[in-house]
């Protein structure tokens, strides 16, 4: 019985992570590094954009999903994000904001789409439903509209309430 | 990032615009629905341009179906085309075509070329270059125009002025365009597939279009997707606003009660399309009998069968009687109330009920009742001994108020006539001969209606040159009560009663314009003729000349007149 063949991943702050080849070729990068090597017993692969942290958790979410495809989530979203992921993900995406935005940009790195989708969407479902005071709160910005400018766009969007 | 204020709780969020490269956030606002796309544009610049960004690139989408279905027409113009040599007609065929291209051509650029006033007074209107469509450039030619703008033509009418301006608003409108008033161009198109299905699907400003499209008009839906009427929600609305969607939500609904139910409330006949567990639910049949009794028909046998809902369906439309399950119709005691209900709501529903019912005496009174000619019906009766048996019901025909229902033996038997002449007097003419020369029957006839002295026997109305004093009634007493009832039945007199002082004077006291029947002896009558004027003034029309022109008659016409202004 041949022994499943791994991939050495190395993250940002030097962390080494061995993984199933068949699971990591869930991302599109380590896919094309992949098929452009060598056929080393244990490849290593850096990942110099991504600390150990946020690349734990993709392993993590393809040792999950390389057996159990992700469903693909409906653009826009409808209702909350809750409702249209399994529980899996659910737990999966109980993590703070800071990871939740370096998962995004790991997964969008290492070219992994559902998980980008996810991600996505979760910060999607945060911003759901809010106005456009509690964005700029929530984003700690400050409105750069004048009156006429904003008056403007209220109007073009109009349609938008109507319906 | 200039747009950060403080640093406040919201770590997370001020590093994510700090750090998130733009297309990750675009990522992240394909997610958001229109209405928080909208209250996210509108939160600073930044996040408006990258919101424009994403809608830029969905319009793309958009661009590249249009185009697609554009130039399949063009090409198949190529294909097909004509020189001058051709026939004129197939000419003309093919110029109509491309004349309807044009129009979709035009109105589809035209929606985002045409800058608004606002935009006008910006400096910054990129111009239109065809490279900015999806079209091949070397299709274009370019011309100056009598203003002197560039304009951009391709094919035989697409023109393209010269500015192209903020399409976004355009671009909501586009799809409404699409959806309202171009449905019909994807309907035998290869555009009409799942590029364009899936983009009415996924964009998600189109539920916001859908549900504002169909309030006034439910035929864009049919272009809806699979994956749009999936949605169960989003359909519940849509059918509360225009139930008439429902025609294309067949399929997928006719098993949905509460859907079903509410399209019911408009549109009963609804249940024609529901399924068979549908057909077979009470709380429907509740809604849709009252509204249209005839929809019991659809029902399944069960409801078909039930009291309750036959009721609730011969309520509503008598007629639905026939539809009633054949159990029902027979079982006496239970559809008694029925199609007396049936009957009660329209007499001639009479017809429908079985020759056995037919035979009830509570059923049949009701029916004449309500209408008397209902008893027409029962000719309709498969066995001819019923119409035979009512026939000889007094009460029954005497409701009809139509004697030629009734047997030969009632039209003979003179107590009924005489009840039924009280009734309708116009029945004299289908009572027995015998009858009709009956003097009594003739008084009775002519007290009730004057006038009915035309019909009695030539005989009856002439004056006997000998006291006809061997009669108990003689024919001056038909005379005397028929012009007693009718003044004007002295028209049907013979000459000699229209020339007796008597019977004149009686015509006239009862109508002065009876006169006009008198004789002329008659008319020329001071006594008679005062009388008649008295009664009515414009008898004077009947007096003689001599009279006329008499001082008492004129006198007597100026007080008239006098009296009369």
């Amino acid at each position: 019985m041949s022994e499943t063949k791994q991939v050495e991943l190395t993250s940002k702050d030097k962390v080494s992570f061995k993984v199933d080849r068949d699971v990591i070729l869930m991302s599109g990068l380590v896919k094309d590094m992949l098929e452009e090597g060598d056929e080393d017993e244990t490849p290593i692969i850096p990942i110099p954009n991504v600390d150990s942290k946020p690349l734990q958790k993709v392993i993590e979410y393809c040792q999950y999903h390389h057996k159990e495809p992700a469903q693909e989530i409906e653009k826009p979203l409808k209702g909350k994000i809750e409702d249209v992921i399994c529980d899996w993900d659910k737990k999966f995406l109980e993590i703070d904001q800071s990871l939740l935005i370096e998962l995004i940009m790991a997964a969008n790195y290492l070219n992994i789409k559902d998980l980008l989708d996810l991600t996505c969407a979760k910060v999607a479902s945060m911003i759901k439903g809010k106005s456009p005071e509690q964005i700029r709160e929530m984003f700690g910005i400050e409105n750069d509209f004048t009156p006429e400018e904003e008056a403007k766009i209220r109007e073009e969007n109009k349609w938008c309430e109507e319906a | 990032m200039s747009l950060l204020v403080s640093a406040n709780n919201n770590t997370m969020m001020i590093e994510m615009v700090n750090n998130l490269p733009s297309e990750l956030i675009q990522s992240i606002i394909e997610f958001l629905d229109d209405r928080s796309r909208r209250s996210f544009a509108l939160s600073c610049r930044l996040f408006q341009y990258l919101a424009i960004q994403v809608e830029k690139r969905e319009f793309r989408n958009w661009l590249l179906i249009i185009n697609s279905f554009l130039i399949q027409r063009m090409e198949r113009r190529k294909y097909n085309n004509l020189t001058l040599e051709d026939e004129d007609e197939k000419l003309n065929e093919t110029m109509e075509v491309m004349g309807i291209d044009s129009l979709y051509a035009q109105e589809f650029f035209k929606l985002f070329i045409v800058p608004s006033k606002h935009e006008r007074k910006q400096e910054a209107i990129k111009e239109f270059h065809p490279s900015k469509s999806l079209w091949p450039v070397e299709e274009w030619t370019s011309q100056v125009n009598s203003e002197g703008k560039l304009v951009w033509t391709i094919g035989d009418g697409i023109a393209m002025c010269d500015s192209m301006v903020s399409w976004r608003k355009q671009f909501e409108h586009f799809k409404y365009w699409i959806l309202r008033f171009r449905k019909d161009m994807f309907k035998d198109s290869a555009v009409n597939n799942l590029d364009f299905l899936n983009l009415m699907s996924l964009k998600s400003s189109l539920y916001k279009s859908i549900t504002f499209v169909i309030k006034k008009d439910s035929e864009p839906f049919a272009f809806i997707s699979k994956e749009i009427k999936s949605n169960r929600g989003f359909i519940l609305k849509c059918v509360r606003r225009n139930p008439a969607i429902f025609k294309y939500l067949v399929d997928m609904y006719n098993n949905d009660l509460e859907i079903v139910q509410i399209v019911a409330q408009k549109h009963p006949a609804v249940i024609k399309v529901v399924s068979e567990k549908l057909r077979d639910n009470d709380s429907l049949a509740r809604i849709v009998l009252p509204l249209d009794g005839m929809c019991i028909k659809e029902f399944s046998e069960r409801i078909r069968g039930t009291l309750e809902f036959g009721l609730l369906a011969v309520s509503s439309f008598g007629s639905s009687l026939q539809y009633l399950h054949d159990d029902l119709k027979q079982n006496r005691d239970l559809v008694l109330e029925i199609v007396l209900q049936a009957v009660r709501n329209y007499g001639h529903n009479l017809i429908l009920a079985s020759d056995d019912l037919k035979r009830d005496r509570e059923i049949v009174m009701t029916a004449v009742s309500q209408d008397p000619t209902a008893f027409g019906c029962l000719y309709k009766a498969r066995d001819p001994d019923i119409i035979i048996h009512w026939g000889e019901d007094e009460e029954l025909v005497l409701l009809s108020q139509n004697i030629t229902f009734a047997s030969e033996r009632l039209r003979s038997c003179k107590s009924f006539v005489l009840r039924f002449i009280e009734i309708n007097p116009n029945s004299f003419n289908y009572i027995s001969p015998e009858l009709m020369k009956d003097r009594e029957v003739v008084l009775a006839l002519v007290k009730r209606q004057g006038s009915m002295l035309e019909y009695v026997n030539t005989e009856y109305r002439s004056k006997p040159t000998t006291h006809d004093t061997e009669e108990t009634i003689s024919n001056r007493d038909i005379i005397m009560e028929a012009v007693n009832s009718e003044g004007y039945a002295l028209r049907f007199a013979s000459f000699e009663w229209r020339n007796t002082f008597e019977v004149v004077m009686k015509a006239v006291q009862n109508d002065g314009l009876a006169l006009k029947y008198a004789s002329n002896e008659m008319r020329d009558c001071a006594e008679i003729v005062i009388e008649a004027m008295k009664r009515d003034y414009n008898a004077l029309e009947y007096v003689s000349h001599r009279l006329q022109v008499s001082p008492e008659i004129i006198e007597l016409s100026q007080v008239l007149k006098g009296n009369s202004n």
